[in-house]
């Protein structure tokens, strides 16, 4: 049996769960199966011939997996070299213009990046406080938007769109649970 | 034409520029913090629109002659409708207004009777802060690239 559950916080280790016949390689895994059939005879069930039963046991071959793989850790490494840049970029600014910018908002900023691995990049603010601010939006007017205060905290504005109306939560949460949060708002699909 | 300290007609335009620090130029999006301006500045500045005639390039022009901050490059204008700001807002409670406020001339700079104030924001570093300037992004119509100083 093949999982196709693809969901893991890690950007470049494999996935949980998946498994196929010792063996067996190539585009599709197979299973041969054997079952007793009924005789003409009458009697009761007895294994006098048996059926072969060849079942294709995954809806996506193994090869469309590795280029669905490969392709999602092409779109992360994207996202956190141009992360890195933009951060960067409004470092330079700071230290030009003499703002104030938080490296514990930074670290706790890259460390989430980290954990969550997206593959679609957050617009990333400096905010007048030092600390950075990053959102993400799509056009269905949903968001996440997430300012790190620094030292695990993190505040939170989220948006999303549940059939007729547009939820709306704000509020603080700890960096460990903050993916939590916004999986349990039903807002992953914003980062993935 | 409103005299000042009324509100600018619903129907009417502010536009507000946005420092390049709330301006993330590869996604094209300005974060709402671009509204606010630092804690203890007061209500945030903006340019009622309409104070101009059309077309909104002219509009646009005739406010840049007369601002009173430095334009960048990399900072953008933000246009929005007053009515509408203000109904979305009023709509997740909070009580807005954009009112006229006329500056005259000063330190060689000239009268600016496009300026009004927008009352209301509140100056809070909660999430609930944020959630407001949030609020306010949703509203912008339209972005431009200034002509920097």
């Amino acid at each position: 049996m093949v999982s196709l559950d693809l969901d893991y916080s890690a950007a470049f280790s494999p996935p949980p769960v998946i498994m196929e016949p010792s063996g067996r390689r190539g585009s599709e895994a197979l299973q041969r199966v054997r079952q007793p059939v009924r005789t003409t005879s009458g009697s009761a069930w007895h294994e006098a011939d048996s059926v072969e039963i060849v079942t294709s046991l995954v809806a996506t071959p193994l090869s469309e997996y590795r280029e669905e793989q490969a392709k999602r850790h092409r779109a992360q490494f994207n996202v956190q070299l141009s992360t890195k840049q933009r951060i960067q970029e409004l470092k330079d600014d700071a230290e030009l213009a003499g703002d104030p910018i938080s490296e514990s908002s930074i670290r706790d900023f890259q460390e989430f990046m980290k954990l969550a691995a997206p593959t679609r990049r957050p617009s990333i603010f400096l905010l007048h406080n030092g600390n950075v601010r990053a959102l993400w939006l799509n056009d269905q007017g949903e968001q996440v938007g997430l300012q790190f205060m620094g030292d695990g905290e993190i505040q939170f504005v989220m948006f999303v769109r549940r059939a007729q109306i547009i939820a709306r939560d704000h509020g603080t949460e700890e960096l460990s649970a903050m993916l939590a949060k916004i999986r349990n708002n039903g807002c992953m699909h914003l980062l993935a | 034409m409103p005299a000042n300290g009324d509100k600018v007609p619903d129907a009417d335009h502010a536009l507000r520029y946005v420092d390049k620090k709330f301006v993330d130029r590869e996604t094209g999006v300005v974060d709402g913090s671009g509204f606010l301006g630092r804690l203890g500045e007061g209500p945030p500045s903006v340019n009622w629109m309409e104070c101009f005639p059309l077309p909104i390039e002219n509009q646009i022009a005739e406010i840049r002659a007369v601002k009173r901050i430095r334009y960048e490059k990399r900072g953008r204008l933000v246009r929005i409708n007053v009515g509408q700001t203000v109904k979305h807002l009023a709509e997740n409670s909070v009580a807005l207004s954009i009112v006229h406020d006329t500056l005259g001339a000063a330190d060689g700079k000239p009268a600016d009777p496009s300026h009004a104030l927008m009352r209301g924001v509140p100056e809070i570093t909660t999430s609930e802060g944020d959630f407001v300037k949030d609020l306010l992004r949703e509203c912008i119509i339209n972005i431009y690239e200034p002509v920097p100083d």
